[in-house]
Parts: structure tokens; C-alpha cells; sequence
């Protein structure tokens, strides 16, 4: 699947969907809405939550579409409006709450944190999602903003309301726990193939 | 076995489970309409919420003056003419085709409200009450063979507590519909 910020979408069309084009405004939906999903649901892990959030970012979206200049894909534009919010709620007593409740019952937070795999994903990319789900939700927001979308230190430090060492500790954590995680599930695939 | 992993590697498997077709989005274009117009719809609630209860306050204050304005206030006694019977008889019925016309519309009303105001609901309650009481006043005195000054007069206040119970449920309707 394309990341957000590279999905094409036509100039034209997002000038009919600004001009309240239904079919245009159906069109930019269908075009985003997996990718949004996905990153939404990669950054706060639990569905219910990120079918919220998605909801959110894309009702601002569609009232926010005449602010949108077009200096940026509008994937790009979307992405930042959907990063904030769900850092937002990663930020929020809500959020602090729902991870203590979690704590009591770590299947609860283990099944919610999980992100659907294809029975076809090979099982590098298993591992790896067992890896990510193993992460504290800021650990792995910093993670995927920083390694995957190419955000900076000092912009993940700003959407978070930190400092530039709280971004780079919080990534150094992050990827010292995938790096264990993952060698951790390598070694044990290798003692069941023994 | 274990393998040295590299942040690069790392960073390169990640990048791999985004490439990843991921779950499917909760729901269709058509969908999202739907909400977006429930969304819609619900902001325009609250941005109109402080006039609903101003209109809630209006109706509940208006109802507990009423009565108070009513018992400080009292009418003097009317004084029948006999010339001028056919008047009032005229007058009575119309009254009383009034009161008919309102009750069939409170009839009407929805029983079951989406929005159930406290203020409203309790005035509402008191009026109602009030009428049943004078219904059964009222088939009290004629049981006992009341004289037609005395029924006409509990009539008269019997239209008048309709009449107030309509315009609190009335304003009610007004504030449920554009809230």
C-alpha cells in the first residue's frame, strides 16, 4: 500500500471536491482512506479508537479542503492533520487512563494493539508487527514518524509538545526493544525449526 | 541464532509492513456521508443549545407565574346581564371549540420526546395535573346538581390551564426543533 504523503491526487480533483463535488469529494475518500487508516491505526494501535480519529481527520478534511494550498501533496496535508490528532490523543488523560486499565489485563492491550496481517505476509512482516505491537504507543508513534513517514527530531519534538532529547531517547528505546524483539522471535523460530 | 540487527535493517522492515496492504478502512464513502451529516447536524445542536434552554427557562418561568399572577390577581366576579346572554353563549362555545381544537393537538403530540427537559417536563406534569383535578371537580359538581355559574367558572379555568399547557408544550416543540 502507497504511504499517505505519495498518493497522487489530481489538481481538478481536489478543486470540484473543494467546489462541493460529491463524486470528487467520493473520489479523494476512496483514494486516502486506506492509507489513512492504516497510519492512524499504526500510531494509537487500538481500532476503536483509530476509527474515531479517522473519522476526525477526515470530517476536517473535507471543512479544512479551501484552507489547502497545495505547496504539498494533499496526502501529505491529510497526514499532518491525522499525525496530530492521534498525538493529540496519545497526549491526552484518556489515553494515560486507558493504558492503566490495559495494564490489568495485557491480552486486552496485546489484541488491540495487533494490526491485521494477510495470511500471505511473510513472516518477516509477522515479526515485525509482533515487534511494533510490543512497543509503548509513544515509543511507537516516535518509531514509524521517525523511520517510516521521514519526520525530524525536531518536528516529532514540536507535534509532541517535547524536547529534541525526548524524541531521540524515546526512538533510541524504541528500536533497541524492536532490535530485541525481533532477534528474540528469530531465535525462537529457530529452536521450533530445530 | 542471532542475528545483529542494524537500525537500517530495522528501518527497512518497517518500511516493508507499510508497504503492506492494511486493514481496510471501517467504512465506505457512503457511510462516511451518513456521519458526516449526523456530525453536522449534532454541531448545529450545540451551537444552539444556549437558546433551547433560554426557551426552556422562558416556558418553565411563565408557567410558575401564571398561577401566581392568577391567585394575586383574580378577575372581579363577571356579572351577568340578561340581556346579554346570547353573547356569552356565542362566546362560551366558541371557548370551548378553542379548548377542543388545543387538546386534540396536545392529543397529537408525540408521547415519547427525544429530548426530555426537566424544567418542561415537571411544568407540563403540574398542568396536567391540575386539569385532571377540575375534570374531576367538575363531574363532582354536576353529580350533585352544581349551579351553571359555578361549572361555567371551573370551565373557564379548565380552558385556561389548557391554554397554558399548550403554549409550554408549544415552546418546548419550538425548542426540540430548532434547538
Amino acid at each position: 500500500m502507497s504511504r499517505l504523503a505519495d498518493i497522487p491526487i489530481p489538481v481538478e480533483l481536489i478543486s470540484q471536491a473543494r467546489a462541493g463535488d460529491e463524486a470528487a469529494q467520493a473520489g479523494i475518500y476512496r483514494a486516502l482512506a486506506p492509507a489513512l487508516f492504516s497510519l492512524v491505526r499504526r500510531l494509537v494501535g487500538n481500532k476503536v479508537v483509530a476509527e474515531d480519529l479517522f473519522q476526525d481527520t477526515m470530517l476536517a478534511m473535507f471543512q479544512r479542503l479551501g484552507d489547502f494550498r497545495g505547496e504539498a501533496p494533499l496526502g501529505a496535508w491529510v497526514r499532518q492533520i491525522a499525525v496530530t490528532r492521534c498525538l493529540m490523543y496519545l497526549r491526552s488523560p484518556w489515553h494515560r487512563a486507558r493504558l492503566q486499565w490495559d495494564a490489568d489485563d495485557p491480552d486486552a492491550s496485546l489484541h488491540s494493539t495487533a494490526l491485521y496481517v494477510t495470511p500471505a505476509a511473510s513472516l518477516e512482516l509477522l515479526d515485525v508487527e509482533r515487534a511494533l505491537a510490543a512497543l509503548t504507543p509513544v515509543g511507537r508513534a516516535v518509531v514509524w514518524l521517525f523511520e517510516v513517514e521521514g519526520y525530524s527530531h525536531e518536528e516529532i519534538a514540536r507535534l509532541f509538545g517535547r524536547s529534541v532529547s525526548f524524541s531521540k531517547s524515546q526512538l533510541a528505546r524504541a528500536l533497541e526493544r524492536l532490535r530485541q524483539g525481533l532477534a528474540l522471535q528469530e531465535d525462537q523460530e529457530a529452536c521450533t525449526q530445530i | 541464532m542471532h542475528t545483529d540487527l542494524n537500525e537500517k535493517i530495522i528501518a527497512r522492515r518497517l518500511r516493508g509492513a507499510s508497504d503492506q496492504p492494511g486493514e481496510a478502512p471501517p467504512y465506505d464513502w457512503a457511510e462516511f456521508q451518513r456521519r458526516r451529516h449526523r456530525s453536522m447536524l449534532t454541531r448545529t445542536i450545540e451551537r444552539n443549545r444556549p437558546v433551547a434552554i433560554a426557551a426552556a427557562v422562558a416556558a418553565t418561568v411563565l408557567v410558575a407565574v401564571i398561577p401566581y399572577l392568577r391567585a394575586t390577581h383574580s378577575p372581579a366576579p363577571r356579572v351577568v346581564h340578561p340581556n346579554t346572554t346570547v353573547d356569552n353563549d356565542v362566546s362560551d362555545r366558541q371557548d370551548q371549540a378553542r379548548t377542543r381544537a388545543i387538546e386534540g393537538w396536545l392529543a397529537r403530540l408525540p408521547h415519547d420526546r427525544v429530548i426530555v427537559r426537566v424544567g418542561t417536563h415537571a411544568a407540563v406534569s403540574s398542568l396536567q395535573d391540575q386539569i385532571a383535578v377540575l375534570d374531576d371537580l367538575m363531574s363532582t359538581e354536576r353529580a350533585a346538581g352544581a349551579q351553571p355559574v359555578r361549572l361555567d367558572a371551573l370551565e373557564k379555568q379548565r380552558e385556561q390551564l389548557v391554554g397554558s399547557l399548550a403554549q409550554v408544550q408549544y415552546a418546548e416543540m419550538l425548542a426540540s426543533a430548532n434547538p
